[in-house]
Order: C-alpha cells, then sequence, then structure tokens
C-alpha cells in the first residue's frame, strides 16, 4: 500500500491543527470561568439555611474542564505519535523493498 | 438428544478424572478456606466480624476459588490438547461448552457445600434463616460467573499470559454478579433480615444468567473456531 | 491507494468550533439553585458519559459483526471504539468525583451509578489488555469481551432509575431547565463531533498500521 508524502503531511498537518485549537480552547474556558470568582467568593452570604463544608467551587470546575482538555488533547497528541512511529516503519520498510528489487 | 449425550458425556468424563485424582476438588477447596481465614483477619474487629462481612468473603472466596478452578480444568485441557480433539469431533460447539460448564459447576457446588458451613460457624451467620433462598442466590450467582468464566478460559487457552488475563478480563464482568449475590446474601444474614429484597436481587441474578448464558452460547462457537 | 478524504478534518474541525463557543454558552445559562457553579460541570460530564456509553455500543456492535464475518475492518473500529470508550471513561471518571466531592461532600460513593460507569471501563480497559498482551488471535478474543462490554451498558444506564441512589437519575436530562437546553445539547452535538473525529482519526492509524504489517510480511517473501 502506498500512502503518498502528501497524504501523511495532510494528516499530521490535521491533528496538529487539532491540538492547537484545543490549546486555545482551554484558555478561553479558562478565561470565561474567572469572572464568576468575583460573584460567588465575594460577599454574596450563602443562600442554603444548612451550614455545611464551604468549599470554593471554582478550582474543581477548573481543574475539571482541564482534565477534560488535557485527555483529549492528551490522546491526540498519542495518535499523532504512533502515526508518525508506523510512517517511520513504512518508509523503512518500502525503502528496503526497494533496495531489495534493485540490487536483485 | 444428542445434545445433551453430549453434555452429559463431557461431564462426566470432567468427573471421572476427577474422581481418580481429586487434585481440583481438595486445592480448590483448600485455597477456599484459606482465601476465607485471610479476610476474617482483615473484617474482624475486637473478636465481632463487622456487618455484612460474612456475606462478603462468601462470594469473594467463591469467585476467587471459582477462577483457580478454571485455570486448572483448561489447563488440563491445554497439556492433553484434548479441547483441540473435542473441538475438531463432529458434536454442537455449545454441547462441548455447556458439558464444561456442567463440570465446572459440580465442582464449584462441592466447594460451596463446604465453605457455606464454614462461613456459618465463623461468623454466626443465620443459614438456616432461609435456606432456599440461600441456595438460590449461591445456584444463581455460581451458574452465572461459572457461564462467563468458562467461555473466557475456553478462549485464553491458547493466549501469553492466560494466568493473568483470566481474572483482569473475568472480574469486571462478574462483578454485578458478585454486587448482587453479597447484597442478596447480606439481607439475608443481617440482624434485620430483608427477604424481600433478598428475592429482588435474586431475580437480578437470575436475569444476568440468563443473559450472560445467551450471550456465552453464541459467541463460544464463533470464538473457538481459531 | 485511498484518497485521503477530508471528512475527518471537518469533523475535527467542526468540533473544535463547537467547542470555542461552548464556553460562551455555558456562561449564558442560569445557576442551578443548590449546587451553583459546581453544575458546569454538567455540561462535559453527561455528553461524556453519552458518548462514551454510544462507543461502547459501537465496540460491541463491531465486536458481534467481527465474531459472524471476521472481517479486519470491524475489527479495526471495535479497537478504535474501545480505546475511545476508556478515554470518554476516564473523563467521565474523573469529572464525576470533582462535581461530587462539592455537591454531595465526597469523592466518591458506591452506588448504582457510579459502580457500574467503573465497571463498565474496566471491562474496556480489560479488552484493551487483552489485544495488547494476549498474542495471537487476541482479536477474537476481545471481540467476545466487547459483546459483554456492550451487554454491560443498559445495567448501567437503567441502574439509577430502578435503585434509590444519591446520583441523579436519567429525569435530569428530559426535564431541563429550558435556558439550560441550548447549551447542553451544543456540548452534546460538540462531543459527539469530537467522537466521529477521533474514530475516523483513530481508524486511519489502524490502516497505516495494518498496511505497515502487509508490507513486512512482503519483505518476509
Amino acid at each position: 500500500m502506498n500512502v503518498s508524502r502528501f497524504q501523511i503531511a495532510a494528516c499530521r498537518w490535521t491533528t496538529i491543527l487539532a491540538v492547537l485549537v484545543a490549546v486555545v480552547f482551554v484558555a478561553a474556558a479558562a478565561a470565561q470561568t474567572q469572572p464568576p470568582l468575583a460573584a460567588i467568593d465575594g460577599f454574596v452570604p450563602m443562600s442554603s439555611a444548612v451550614p455545611r463544608e464551604v468549599l470554593p467551587a471554582t478550582p474543581l470546575v477548573f481543574y475539571a474542564y482541564s482534565f477534560v482538555w488535557l485527555a483529549l488533547i492528551g490522546y491526540v497528541f498519542s495518535i499523532w505519535r504512533r502515526m508518525a512511529r508506523v510512517e517511520q516503519d513504512l518508509a523503512d520498510v518500502q525503502r528496503r523493498l526497494k533496495d531489495g528489487q534493485g540490487g536483485r | 438428544m444428542q445434545f445433551f449425550r453430549t453434555v452429559l458425556t463431557i461431564a462426566r468424563k470432567d468427573l471421572v478424572i476427577e474422581a481418580r485424582s481429586r487434585e481440583l476438588a481438595y486445592t480448590t477447596l483448600f485455597f477456599a478456606i484459606s482465601v476465607v481465614l485471610v479476610f476474617s483477619f482483615s473484617f474482624v474487629v475486637e473478636g465481632v466480624a463487622l456487618t455484612d462481612a460474612a456475606a462478603g468473603i462468601l462470594w469473594v472466596a467463591i469467585a476467587f476459588a471459582g477462577t483457580l478452578a478454571l485455570g486448572r480444568t483448561f489447563e488440563r485441557e491445554r497439556q492433553g490438547d484434548t479441547l483441540k480433539a473435542l473441538l475438531l469431533s463432529p458434536v454442537e460447539r455449545p454441547a462441548i461448552y455447556v458439558g464444561k460448564l456442567l463440570g465446572l459447576l459440580l465442582l464449584m457446588t462441592a466447594v460451596e457445600a463446604v465453605i457455606v458451613p464454614v462461613i456459618g460457624l465463623l461468623f454466626q451467620a443465620p443459614l438456616g434463616r432461609a435456606p432456599w433462598l440461600l441456595v438460590g442466590l449461591l445456584a444463581a450467582g455460581t451458574i452465572g460467573f461459572a457461564a462467563v468464566g468458562t467461555l473466557f478460559a475456553a478462549m485464553l487457552i491458547r493466549a501469553q499470559s492466560r494466568d493473568v488475563l483470566l481474572p483482569v478480563v473475568l472480574y469486571p464482568i462478574t462483578v454485578p454478579l458478585v454486587i448482587a449475590g453479597v447484597r442478596g446474601s447480606a439481607a439475608i444474614f443481617a440482624v434485620e433480615p430483608n427477604l424481600a429484597m433478598a428475592q429482588a436481587w435474586l431475580s437480578m441474578l437470575v436475569f444476568f444468567d440468563a443473559v450472560f448464558l445467551t450471550l456465552a452460547l453464541w459467541v463460544f462457537g464463533p470464538v473457538m473456531n481459531e | 491507494m485511498q484518497k485521503q478524504s477530508p471528512v475527518v478534518p471537518v469533523f475535527l474541525a467542526v468540533a473544535a468550533g463547537m467547542f470555542a463557543y461552548a464556553p460562551f454558552l455555558i456562561d449564558a445559562a442560569p445557576y442551578e439553585s443548590t449546587m451553583g457553579l459546581i453544575q458546569r460541570i454538567f455540561y462535559y460530564h453527561v455528553p461524556s458519559a453519552m458518548v462514551m456509553f454510544g462507543s461502547a455500543f459501537v465496540c460491541g456492535i463491531a465486536s458481534a459483526v467481527y465474531l459472524a464475518k471476521r472481517s479486519p475492518q470491524s475489527d479495526a473500529v471495535a479497537l478504535a471504539a474501545a480505546e475511545l470508550v476508556v478515554v470518554f471513561g476516564l473523563i467521565v471518571l474523573v469529572t464525576g468525583p470533582l462535581w461530587a466531592r462539592k455537591a454531595w461532600g465526597v469523592w466518591w460513593q458506591w452506588d448504582a451509578r457510579l459502580t457500574s460507569s467503573l465497571v463498565l471501563w474496566l471491562i474496556f480497559v480489560s479488552y484493551l489488555m487483552l489485544r495488547r498482551f494476549a498474542g495471537a488471535g487476541s482479536e477474537m478474543l476481545a471481540a467476545a469481551v466487547g459483546v459483554f462490554g456492550m451487554a454491560n451498558v443498559p445495567c448501567v444506564y437503567w441502574s439509577v432509575n430502578v435503585w434509590r441512589t444519591i446520583h441523579p437519575n436519567t429525569n435530569v436530562v428530559r426535564s431541563l431547565a429550558p435556558e439550560m437546553r441550548l447549551p447542553f445539547y451544543w456540548c452534546v452535538a460538540a462531543f459527539v463531533c469530537l467522537y466521529v473525529g477521533l474514530l475516523l482519526t483513530r481508524l486511519r492509524l489502524e490502516q497505516s498500521r495494518r498496511g505497515l504489517e502487509a508490507a513486512y510480511a512482503e519483505i518476509e517473501d
């Protein structure tokens, strides 16, 4: 099976683009969760009558969203790395095949 | 008819081999008792067992002993290459599966017949409170566990790392069975027993058994065609 | 020789675009009355869970097809879908406890939905282990596990309706406030696009890998 270099490059650029776009969104999502910080952790009194452990929610939300992005980016990156290795091996094998045919 | 005859032949073959050496029966039983003891030490505080410990330990012992028995049964088949011979013979694949399943069930029943009284003794578990319900739970749970286990143990017979892969693959799938068995048994053994809840868990176990048996019977043929 | 179709980049680009807009929509949605800010995790947690279950079905069906027909294409789909179950399942199992810590006060509860989700995740982790460590013929064995994994999904879904449990039941989505519906369904669509894009990308990797193995076989001759 012959995979042209253009196709390999196109696939690689697609994954790079996806990763870059995703990184932009981590920043956007982080920026979005900042403004409510003032509203929640400010001087607004707790509306619930039952006193319970007051945990700031913002870090948890931030960690949750960040983890989602990290996991997805990590997976895309792992596919990219495996793809690069396979392409390298494939180019290697094709070179050896060609040499073998040339030598005969 | 041919189906049942095949099933009985295969089960009888396993029983005869086992009766001659009694290797599996003794080792599995001893292993199950060791598991019960080891877990007892973990869950006994100042001489008194934690609530529901008896039910939990019972089912853990069944699961571990069952895995061991599965491994050994099919190791025997692998060493003699007899499974290949069985598959080559002109019998239906499902019959082979059910035959092996029956053999394993008999072995596990024998082990449970000893373990359950031992647990009743060690934890003062009220075995006589709802004996048929308890037997039903044990039977349904064991059938489900054995159904999935026989399939996977037979599948893994020619795989690498089969010893460690069998538990890795078997336990996640049989966790619902163990949960239902434990909760059902705990409902019977509890200080205030809830027999209706135990019956609900039993019906869930029966449902799981039906699903697992159907899937296993369907999957066994294609998988063993390798 | 296959043409690299533009389908994959399109899906990924659409998903990326939807994810870009999502934070704005989520921010515009009203806060939930008892949980406040932490409920925002819902917009990522539930769509991830939906994608996880969907992927488990894809894997199960592909595995069943592989068992019946032995086609390498269905095996590749099953493997890709199983990997995605593990990835999205990990997202569900991490965002869930982060939400639970604030909403319920504990990181984890052994209730029906959490336990059965964890079990489903473990089944597909064992699928990947089988593919990796069982040696030759592992595709068939893993396909059997995939079929059992798919059978487990309805148990996970219905568990919250059958047992009284601390986890919100399946009526939550149906009874969402109108202002919350748009961001939620937007995120569902974004996750589904992302899932399809990732699945196709993974399939492409699998195709290349099989091409490599064919080339190795050729070189052996």
